[in-house]
């Protein structure tokens, strides 16, 4: 079955998430800091009333700028917040640049090689391959930590 | 027809029938010859059998048929209501409760094991439960039918088609709308025998497809007989073709539809000149529903809505609201419109270069008028998220005559102040708590009738429950006067368990301990003799879940209150608006003792563990900079809050107290909330964020 991604990039590298559970892209503006974060996240903003967590990609991926030279670099211009919805609930992924809408075969997507793309790979449902170019594609509900496999360390110490 | 649509009207339903069959009930055993209430139960019955087999529950509809049957016969006079048979009865309802349950949980209810219930019931009824289900009851019917002739059959059967105002009105509006008015008389087959579920069905499936204007007999309300629904006339308007009519209205089991096409003269003719008057229809009613009911309008958003999501959730996605509640609600937005359109003309006024000065005072008295209808409109929806406690409190009746029958011990249950309200979110966490109580007073507070007048008692033992509101909170007190607590019992408990601190508690602590897991297990009460068993978990849920408290008193031989604090909601609360570290955090006021003074040479101990006295007691003192931040700046004097959560309090200092004020709490997602330090957000006019702090932390070890 076809169906459509968004893509965007990070540290240089390609991603892509369903467009079905993108909610809306905005520009990284008015952040709220809060106290005692995560490492990974760097603040909430307020959209319409609702308090959204806006989680670094970067740092959640541990792809830093450092790794991959000047084009890891994020152009502050560019910078966006992908809204999503996760188990009913909203976050913000902070990234470089958001590009296109691709569609791309779910068969595609293949789980071999995800160990080489120095991102954890089970933050990965897999690779997907389009027009000669690579797509991460990400697991979001353990990005986020809201999937119940994930240990509990990596969302705080939990009691 | 939509299948999730029909099944969440059926569980609403079918839900407040189980509930009001068991009160019922209860009522019939203490005045079993009430010809009202013998009728009342059959209703009840009748309905449950109907609703729930034409949603395909046949286990459900055979054993309410069959308390039905056993009604049918208490109503008709040949069977007398003795112990045995309300026993039975009894028996039903609670099945029936339990498989409503498991139904809700999007079981079909056929796996509960019914044959010992209906053995129980047809013992009564006559009836052999391995036969045909449903004889029996026609045949009832017939005879019920052949004794009374005045009864409702022949009047209702070819009743006319009459309409009253609104009724009329609708057809009007379809007139102009250039829909057809069509009769449909639909007659179910002779062999059928549960006539309404068919009708209902063919009721509903026109509904899909055409407004459906007046149906005789009528579907809503209380059902009658149900073979007057073998024959059953519809009026209604439609832009449809014949042809789909015909489709809905093809039920198995339907013998025959006839449409007819009507002249909308015919019925607008009488009294058209007052059609148009009846803008506003039925303005009496005093609870509405805000939600469907079944086959409404209303349903097919709500159902839409619903659908992929489990059954099991039904309960929760729609609420009751008492009309007068929406009432006061609608008149504040009437008034909001009214504001809005006065400061559009203030806007204009200026810009036709009114005075600025006289544009400034009426815009003051705007905004002063303003300010009093939000804050209306949030009390007023605050309101309808309120409920009378007494949906907890009638399930206690049952409760207590169950558990006082199986003990052996009689008891008189006193209940009051039911009509106290409550938020919603609050009932659904409040009951097992109240019935555990309950059942501990009974289990272990009250004695048995010879020991009770050993001990010059009376024979009968007493719990009462009462509600009442005071301030922001809502007091729950359950109180018996059974054997009471021995403090001195406790200290040896505590004592002997290592707890050497014990020696110098004084009563109200040592009662308290019986809140702590571990202290309440069962050998520890039994030894009490006394009662605690699971209090540790009624005081987590009471102080954690709904951030309320509970207390316990007792007196050796007297009894024991429990007496229960919780707020009047959970979405809005008054709180202590504080800074520490850059960040504005809200404490709720209930968690508050007072605020203080600190000076740093009071306070002791190594950092982390710090203490300091308060009133006469050494409370530990944490900081808002050491829990959040970079530790506790280094100065003479600092501004404390006490804090308080059950027995224990502490001080916490903050960089700045603020003010007092009410917040309005959301969830707050566990990516912000890592150390579980905080119940909630809530977020300022200003924009800035407040995050609720819980003040359950200070019963932590670590952190």
């Amino acid at each position: 079955m076809r169906k459509r991604y968004v893509t965007f990039s990070l540290a240089g590298g390609r991603y892509c998430i369903p467009v079905d559970q993108v909610l809306q892209i905005l520009r990284l503006e008015d952040l709220i800091e809060i106290p005692k974060p995560p490492p990974f996240v760097e603040g909430v903003i307020n959209l319409r009333g609702d308090i959204i967590p806006v989680v670094s990609l970067r740092a959640r991926l541990e792809v830093s700028s450092g790794e991959r030279g000047a084009r890891g670099v994020p152009e502050q211009r560019k910078r966006r917040v992908v809204i999503i919805r996760v188990d009913g609930k909203p976050y913000g992924l902070d990234v470089d640049e958001v590009r296109e809408i691709i569609e791309i075969n779910e068969e595609g997507i293949t789980t071999d090689a995800t160990t080489m793309f120095g991102v954890r790979a089970d933050f990965l449902l897999g690779i997907a391959r389009r027009d000669e170019a690579v797509y991460l594609v990400l697991d979001l509900p353990r990005v986020l930590g809201t999937s119940r496999e994930l240990p509990g360390s990596l969302v705080g110490q939990s009691q | 027809m939509d299948e999730s649509r029909l099944r969440h009207a059926f569980l609403e339903e079918a839900e407040e029938l189980s509930q009001k069959l068991g009160e019922s009930l209860m009522a019939l055993e203490s005045d079993r010859t009430s010809a009202h209430l013998v009728n009342e139960v059959f209703r009840l019955t009748h309905s449950l059998k109907s609703e729930s087999a034409l949603m395909g529950f046949a286990a459900l509809s055979e054993l309410a048929h069959r308390m039905e049957d056993v009604l049918g016969l208490a109503r008709n006079g040949s069977l007398s209501i003795e112990k045995p048979v309300i026993d039975s009865l009894f028996a039903g309802a609670d099945l029936i409760a339990e498989m409503m349950a498991a139904i809700a949980k999007g079981e079909s209810g056929a796996s509960f094991a019914t044959g010992e219930v209906l053995r129980g019931l047809s013992a009564f009824g006559g009836k052999d439960p391995g036969g045909t289900p449903t004889s029996g009851a026609v045949a009832q019917m017939q005879r019920g039918r052949a004794g009374t002739p005045a009864d409702a059959a022949d009047l209702v059967f070819d009743a006319p088609l009459t309409l009253g105002e609104f009724e009329k009105l609708q057809l009007a509006e379809a007139r102009d709308r250039g829909e057809a008015l069509l009769k449909i008389t639909v007659s179910v087959d002779e062999a059928e025998t549960m006539k309404f579920p068919r009708a209902y069905l063919v009721f509903s499936n026109l509904e899909a497809v055409s407004n459906v204007v007046k149906v005789v007999p009528a579907m809503e309300g209380e059902p009658v007989e149900d073979a007057l629904y073998g024959r059953t006339t519809l009026l209604l308007t439609s832009s449809n073709e014949d042809e789909v009519l015909r489709t809905a209205s093809g039920v198995d089991q339907i013998a025959h539809v006839m449409i007819e096409r009507c002249q909308f003269d015919a019925f607008l003719a009488s009294g058209a000149d007052r059609a148009g008057e009846t803008g506003i229809a039925g303005g009496g009613q005093s609870d509405i529903e805000a939600a469907s009911a079944p086959g409404t309008g209303e349903a097919a958003s709500a159902g839409q809505d619903e659908q992929g999501r489990r059954a099991g959730a039904v309960e929760k996605t729609t609420i009751r609201v008492d009309t007068r509640k929406l009432n006061d609600l609608w008149s504040l937005i009437a008034e909001l419109v009214l504001h809005k359109s006065q400061i559009a003309r203030l806007s204009e006024d200026i810009g036709h270069g009114k005075d600025v000065h006289s544009v400034r005072e009426e815009l003051v008295e705007s905004f002063d008028s303003l300010d009093k209808i939000s804050s209306g409109m949030q009390q007023a929806m605050m309101d309808t998220r309120m409920i009378p406690i007494s949906v907890i409190f009638s399930k206690f009746p049952r409760l207590v005559r169950d558990l006082s029958r199986k003990l052996g011990k009689p008891v008189e249950l006193v209940l009051a102040g039911e009509d106290t309200e409550i938020d919603r979110s609050v009932v659904e966490a409040l009951s097992d708590p109240l019935t555990h109580i309950i059942r501990n007073s009974l289990d272990h507070g009250i004695e048995f009738p010879e020991e009770r007048v050993r001990r010059g008692k009376s024979e009968k033992g007493r719990v009462s429950v009462t509600a009442r509101r005071q301030g922001g909170n809502i007091v729950i007190e359950l109180e018996d006067d059974g054997r009471g607590m021995d403090v001195e019992t406790i200290r040896r408990k505590a004592l002997d368990m290592g707890m050497n601190e014990a020696e110098t508690f004084t009563d109200g602590q040592l009662l308290d301990l019986v809140f702590l897991p571990g202290f309440s297990t069962k050998d520890v009460v039994t030894d009490l003799s006394g009662r605690g068993v699971g209090m540790d978990v009624v005081a987590t849920r009471v102080r954690s879940e709904l951030k309320g408290d509970v207390m316990l008193r007792t007196e050796n031989n007297r009894g024991t209150r429990v007496t229960l604090f919780l707020p009047l909601t959970l979405t809005i609360v008054n709180a202590l608006l504080i800074r520490g570290e850059s960040h504005l955090y809200a404490l709720p006021l209930t968690d508050v003792d007072s605020t203080a003074k600190l000076v740093s040479a009071e306070i002791r101990g190594e950092e982390g563990r710090e203490s300091a006295l308060w009133m006469d007691e050494e409370i530990p003192v944490f900081s808002l900079g050491a829990l959040f931040g970079n530790g506790r700046p280094k100065t003479d004097e600092y501004f404390a809050a006490v804090l308080r959560h059950g027995d224990r309090k502490a001080y916490l200092v903050v960089d700045e107290l603020i003010e007092e004020r009410e917040v309005v709490i959301k969830p707050v997602d566990d990516l912000l909330n890592s150390q579980k330090m905080f119940s909630g957000v809530s977020v300022l006019e200003n924009g800035k964020l407040v995050f609720i702090l819980d003040t359950s932390f200070l019963r932590r070890e670590h952190f």
